[in-house]
């Protein structure tokens, strides 16, 4: 399922960096996908292989319903959305301005933050367009 | 034989030199000339064939081997069309009855005929000039005029039965599914059902016909669904889709031309679905079914 | 599922159509939800359904069919499932100019219950042209496995086809309806 030479070795191999020290710095991450819009993985960290593609298919379904559900309620265009349950958080943020689009899931415990987290995150989403737009 | 049927039907049945009977029954290996001398007077045939043979062309078939109570209903079938015989003649005549050696049923025939031989990359061809139909023997396509290709799909074409040929279609000739030709050869054929259909058996869909190609109207729509979920006899057919019965025999005419029909058994053995199916019962989703058919232009 | 709504899934493989389909019959140009396609070897066009395609249509009284297309590729098999739970019915569209047609064919028909759980028309696009599978293979394909699901040839850029397809299913979830009652 995954699709690596299609988004670039380069590309592809910095943005793997980002993630794992994205993961190494920020409390409660367990796993994080790098996924294309259409539901391909691009990198990955601490999941299974099949959990992966399972992950980046299902977030990139998410992320096409909630910019669908924004475009609905007219807010235009939805930059990130957030699952929160007891146990866990899963954030799934576009990266702005990356060409093919592509969007980031992650996966945390409930050890850490949330705004921290999202904070992380969200520089880590820069990093990674950086990576995708050079 | 006559002994095994003493006393289990409504009629009693006595064994008679060919020219005095009411009945004949012969097999495929029979004396021909009685048969042939049979098949001009109105007089019914019950043909008897094998499995392996191709179902003869007569209204009443039994498939060797068969049990007792197979030709007991034959029986019953041929008394009761002696009967209707009796009444129409009291009456006014069938508007459209079948008979065999018309051109429409011979044409049919042929193309059945074809389904069961072996393709050799032939054309077989039928008809006059303007009205020319040739057909591939591996039930391809068929090749017509443009206006013949329109007429057929409206009323039943004057065809003879379909001959080899070495002629290739003339320019300008289209080439279309013979499914279609098949189609509504069966579907005009006759308003009472076909002699290629065992008006003895229990019917139900091999595979649906092509309603993309042919434009299946919602009644042919709702018969093919009903014979999607379970084998029905002709009348219990007619009697649970509530449609007209030349409708339903026009169905069963042209699957069975379109080889698309399974037809098995003898419908008396019970071999039919449960009565479950009602069509059109005001069900859960009746309400909604009509109003979206309305809203989308869909009635009929 | 409510009284006065259903919903209908169209599914089938990327570029069958699915999306064509439900803007032709849906009162409002659907919902979609497609995606940069970066798959080009698996189908040549440009956006792909990641999500989900939504229609309507209002019906008298204030009740209402619901039109809900899935996204084609296996790895969206998960929202297959979503999306087909409580369908009253499905409609599965194949493009018989694609190689692994027939495979598709039994991967949707299969995933979707093979016409047990909810009554399943089949549309094939492109059966006519050169190179691609004749109708009668997706016939074929099906009765080999003891199935027999309306199967015809259709091209959904027509509304009177997408209507051929949803008027068949209303056909088969009549007597489904019936035979379940009764039952």
């Amino acid at each position: 399922m995954s699709a690596v030479p299609r988004f670039g070795r380069v590309a592809t191999g910095v943005a793997q960096k980002h993630l794992e020290s994205f993961a190494q710095m920020t409390p409660g991450v367990m796993s994080a996908v790098l996924l294309s819009a259409d539901g391909f993985e691009v990198a990955s960290l601490q999941v299974g292989r099949g959990g992966a593609a399972r992950l980046a298919a299902m977030g990139s379904s998410l992320s096409a319903i909630g910019s669908a559900i924004a475009k609905e309620a007219g807010i235009v265009e939805c930059s990130r959305m957030i699952i929160e349950s007891d146990s866990g958080t899963v954030v799934i943020m576009n990266i702005p301005d990356a060409r093919p689009p592509l969007s980031l899931a992650i996966v945390a415990g409930d050890g850490g933050v949330l705004g921290q987290l999202l904070w992380a995150a969200k520089n880590c989403c820069i990093a990674i367009a950086r990576a995708f737009r050079e | 034989m006559l002994k095994i049927l003493d006393g289990r039907g409504g009629l009693s049945w006595a064994l008679a030199p060919p020219d005095q009977a009411d009945v004949l029954i012969a097999g495929t290996h029979g004396d021909d000339l009685v048969a042939r001398h049979w098949a001009k007077t109105d007089k019914p045939l019950i043909a008897v064939y094998e499995a392996s043979a191709a179902r003869p062309l007569t209204p009443y078939t039994l498939h060797h081997p068969f049990r007792v109570m197979q030709l007991l209903g034959v029986l019953e079938d041929v008394d009761q069309a002696l009967g209707d015989t009796l009444h129409d003649a009291a009456r006014t005549p069938r508007a459209e009855s079948i008979r065999i050696g018309s051109a429409g049923i011979d044409f049919a025939e042929s193309l059945r005929l074809l389904a069961r031989s072996s393709a050799g990359g032939n054309l077989h061809a039928a008809g006059d000039a303007a009205t020319r139909v040739y057909v591939r023997d591996d039930l391809s396509v068929y090749y017509a005029g443009a206006e013949t290709a329109r007429r057929l799909t409206r009323e039943a074409l004057p065809l003879a039965a379909l001959r080899l040929t070495a002629d290739t279609p003339p320019p300008g000739f289209v080439c279309r599914p013979v499914l279609e030709l098949a189609w509504f050869t069966g579907w005009h054929a006759a308003d009472t059902l076909a002699p290629w259909v065992d008006r003895g058996a229990t019917h139900r869909l091999r595979r649906w016909p092509d309603f993309g190609l042919l434009r299946g109207t919602r009644n042919q729509l709702a018969l093919a669904a009903l014979l999607t979920h379970a084998s029905y006899s002709r009348a219990r057919l007619v009697e649970v889709s509530r449609q007209p019965a030349a409708n339903v025999d026009r169905f069963l005419n042209a699957c069975a031309l379109s080889g698309v029909l399974a037809s098995t058994g003898d419908a008396a053995r019970g071999a039919e679905g449960a009565g479950a199916f009602i069509a059109n019962s005001a069900a859960r989703f009746g309400g909604l079914i009509r109003g979206l058919r309305a809203r989308l232009g869909l009635t009929t | 599922m409510s009284e006065h709504e259903f919903k209908i899934v169209f599914t089938g493989p990327m570029g069958a159509g699915k999306t064509t389909a439900i803007a032709a019959i849906s009162d409002e140009p659907p919902v979609s939800t497609d995606v940069v396609n970066t798959d080009r070897a698996a189908f040549d066009k440009p956006e792909t359904t990641a999500g989900l395609d939504y229609g309507r249509i209002a019906l008298d009284g204030g009740a209402s069919v619901r039109l809900y297309g899935t996204p084609g590729q296996l790895r969206y098999r998960f929202l297959w499932d979503i999306l087909g739970s409580n369908a009253a019915g499905v409609i599965v569209l194949i493009d018989a100019a694609q190689a692994d047609a027939l495979v598709q064919l039994d991967a949707f028909v299969d995933a979707f219950g093979g016409g047990r759980r909810a009554p399943i028309v089949v549309g094939i696009g492109r059966s006519g042209q050169s190179g691609a599978l004749p109708l009668d293979a997706f016939a074929q394909r099906l009765e080999s496995h003891g199935l027999t699901l309306p199967v015809f040839g259709v091209d959904v850029r027509r509304r009177d086809d997408v209507l051929l397809l949803v008027d068949t299913l209303l056909c088969l979830l009549e007597l489904d309806d019936a035979s379940r009652r009764t039952a």
